[in-house]
């Protein structure tokens, strides 16, 4: 019988060994990189490996020409992104790719021009990469809206944006009802929305939890007359609210069973369904 | 004049397009008024939230979210119709026979029972050998065994008074202080207000005179001809208007679903005489008549448009319903004076309260107007007096159910209290409430039970199971 100790050591070493066999397996299968991807990454000074895995991750999508590539890595190198950087905005939104070069530039300028922080703006559309697919008139007309929403503050809209980049493809009319509603119904302000995502689920989800929570009697509207420093109302944090699953929401946030939500979720879309219909006929009596 | 008005209008101004809307902003409607105002529903929900939070703890923000949602209703059969064909095309929406979920529950008991049997035997062996006759507990006893109780009449003739205690009115001396005028002491300003709920803390647990509890043995029974239709947990179907056939009545009756217990624990038999004393709008009275065995009913209520609204369901259920003569009657009684003694041998009893549900949706005849705090105050005294009446009325051996639509303890629980201490006071009459817990047994796959009341049973709002509120309490006067 073979003392506990040595046997850990077996069993580790066995571990060890397997997990070398799988990666010479992985290693051999990367090795062999077709011969236009080592060209194209020497010509944009890339690492083979890499460009492969990005080429491997998206297949067709990315078999653009050799040209357009190299404009695509010149033109935000002016803006002085690093490769590796515009590589990662490639792997997480190939479409980059098939962007028309002087729509590229029109975007990038009003980015610019909107007098945001520069390293600040770059980590954005590093992270959120879909911000250089948008027509320049649009992002012009969007974005002074989107400011009046958060005090006018640009670190503020940059960290919605981040948080939920739809804000910026949406159609207006869907926003500002959201909008509205949070900072006017849930009366949450800027600096509780732009942290969490809530811009980019459904109206009726938002509508649907925050009814759910005031008809348990766990959110309460804010007294106008209390005083500044007593301010606490004891509702939970939108980031509770909205960023949970909908058994997560329903135990740990407004503390009932799931079945209890999923009911109510049912009433609650059979009203909203009433309450649409009722407008878009009020709509069609004024028109 | 005003047809040579309209004349001379032009035609096409009449047509809704051109009319243009002025909104017009008087003080009344503006935003900042509306938002103010505090609705009687609003004060409601204060109350409950006050009252209610301390009663039922973390289970109440649970029974506020039912409250508040639309409630699920269950379809009593117009047996005066064509009642097969309705029943079908219920049960083609999805919906269930009631009758079925109770007799699919009444064969598992069946079968568990021989395992129940010799456990319950085991245990009795083993008390035996663990106890003497003398440590035996004697609360089972009195549950389960009828003991009578004298009335405070005859607990006085037998008491023995000091009389060196006593008080002689001709003695002045003791009673002209009474008469001396004592300035105040204290004055209670706003500050001493206190919050609802502390009204009601005259409510004691522990009664000071007997009162008889018996387990109810018999399994419940769904009377052959009454059929009900719910739907199934969590499903929020609702069902479609009722239609009227040939014979020009409407195929079902919509109501909440706890408000058939009350008629189902009446245990109705063929040839009773059944009283429902607050009896409109007519519900339970309906699913009474459905049952096909009552030989009389009266309906009962104290005002003139309540009646009115009576004669207009039963007219709307039963064909010719005038035609049925001294076996439906109609009666407008305030029912705390309501006199027929020995007459009925089943009673309902389902008295006016704060309609919690009705209270915190509506804001017209809400209970939490200003106008009414007096009245909503009064409220178990009210429903004492009536059920105590309906005690003194009720035959030997006789039924009188007890019901309230509201989830306060003291106008359940309390009031009956009270009136079988009023009973106790005032009559010879010996009632004995009956615990329905197990003949409920069957009925808790479609009702959310209470817990830890008393005397009765009440039917609790959960969303899935959005019933009631309902408490409802047997009582049978026994001699």
């Amino acid at each position: 019988m073979l003392p506990m100790r040595i046997l850990r050591t077996c069993y580790t070493c066995r571990l060890k060994t397997l997990s070398c066999r799988s990666m010479t397996i992985v290693t051999s299968k990367t090795n062999v990189i077709p011969e236009d991807i080592q060209k194209l990454s020497k010509e944009l000074n890339l690492n083979n490996e890499e460009l492969a895995k990005v080429f491997n991750n998206h297949q067709n999508k990315l078999r653009y020409s050799k040209k357009q590539w190299l404009k695509f890595f010149d033109y935000l190198s002016q803006y002085d992104f690093k490769k590796s950087q515009i590589l990662e905005m490639i792997d997480s939104n190939p479409d980059l790719l098939r962007v028309n070069n002087s729509n590229l530039h029109k975007c990038m300028s009003v980015w610019t021009n909107l007098r945001f922080d520069d390293q600040k703006l770059k980590q954005l559309i590093v992270n959120q990469p879909c911000c250089l697919l948008l027509d320049d008139k649009d992002l012009l007309s969007r974005i002074p809206k989107l400011l009046a929403y958060v005090g006018n503050k640009r670190n503020w809209l940059l960290e919605l944006i981040s948080y939920s980049p739809n804000v910026l493809f949406d159609s207006w009319t869907h926003l500002e009802a959201k909008l509205d509603y949070v900072m006017l119904n849930m009366e949450f302000g800027p600096t509780q929305f732009v942290t969490t995502n809530v811009m980019s689920s459904k109206l009726f989800d938002i509508k649907c939890r925050h009814s759910f929570l005031v008809k348990l009697g766990m959110f309460k509207p804010r007294d106008p007359k209390a005083e500044k420093s007593n301010q606490i109302t004891g509702n939970p944090s939108l980031k509770r609210i909205m960023e949970t699953n909908d058994k997560q929401f329903a135990v740990k946030v407004a503390g009932v069973t799931t079945e209890e939500f999923v009911v109510y979720k049912k009433i609650f879309e059979k009203q909203f369904d009433e309450n649409e219909d009722d407008s878009d006929q009020e709509e069609f009596n004024l028109d | 004049m005003f047809r040579k008005n309209t004349t001379a209008f032009p035609t096409h101004l009449l047509y809704y397009k051109h009319i243009q809307r002025i909104q017009v902003r008087t003080k009344k409607t503006h935003w900042a008024l509306l938002k103010k105002k505090i609705h009687p529903k609003d004060k409601a929900l204060e109350h409950f939230d006050d009252f209610y939070g301390s009663v039922y703890g973390k289970r109440w923000k649970s029974i506020r979210l039912a409250l508040l949602c639309p409630h699920k209703y269950i379809a009593v059969v117009n047996n005066f119709s064509n009642s097969e064909q309705i029943s079908q095309n219920l049960e083609w929406l999805g919906a269930m026979n009631m009758r079925k979920v109770v007799e699919a529950y009444t064969p598992r008991t069946d079968q568990e029972s021989p395992n129940k049997n010799k456990i319950q035997n085991l245990d009795k062996q083993l008390e035996k050998l663990l106890l003497t006759g003398e440590n035996k507990n004697t609360d089972e006893k009195e549950n389960n065994k009828y003991v009578e109780k004298a009335s405070l009449h005859e607990s006085l003739l037998e008491a023995e008074c000091d009389e060196s205690r006593l008080i002689d009115p001709e003695a002045k001396s003791n009673i002209s202080g009474l008469y001396q005028f004592i300035p105040t002491s204290e004055l209670h300003g706003k500050s001493d207000w206190i919050p609802e709920s502390q009204h009601y803390q005259y409510y004691e647990e522990n009664p000071d005179f007997p009162i008889n509890i018996l387990k109810e043995k018999q399994p419940l029974k769904i009377p052959p001809q009454l059929q009900v239709y719910t739907f199934d947990r969590g499903d929020i179907s609702p069902f479609p208007s009722p239609k009227t056939k040939s014979n020009n009545v409407s195929d079902y009756y919509l109501m909440d679903g706890g408000s058939i217990l009350p008629v189902l624990a009446l245990d109705l038999k063929l040839g009773d005489k059944v009283l429902d004393m607050c009896s409109a709008p007519g519900g339970k009275a309906l699913a009474t008549l459905q049952t096909l065995l009552p030989e009389l009913l009266v309906c009962n209520d104290i005002q003139e448009s309540r009646i009115n609204k009576l004669r207009s369901v039963m007219s709307e259920y039963i064909h010719d319903y005038k035609s049925w003569g001294s076996r439906l009657v109609f009666s407008q009684i305030n029912a705390r004076n309501f006199y027929e003694p020995d007459t009925y041998n089943k009673i309902l009893v389902d008295v006016p309260c704060t309609n919690d549900r009705h209270n915190l949706n509506i804001n017209e005849n809400n209970m939490f107007k200003s106008t009414r705090t007096k009245e909503r105050l009064k409220l178990p005294e009210v429903q004492a007096d009536i059920l105590c009446n309906a005690l003194k009325n009720i035959v030997v051996g006789g039924t009188v159910i007890y019901s309230t639509c509201s989830l306060s303890p003291i106008q359940n629980d309390g009031v009956v209290k009270m009136a079988l201490k009023k009973i106790w006071e005032e009559t010879n009459h010996q009632i004995v409430v009956k615990d329905l817990t197990n003949q409920f047994e069957p009925f808790k796959s479609l009702y959310s039970f209470g817990n830890g009341l008393k005397y009765g049973q009440l039917v609790i709002p959960f969303l899935p199971l959005n019933y009631g509120p309902l408490y409802l309490c047997k009582l049978v006067r026994v001699k």
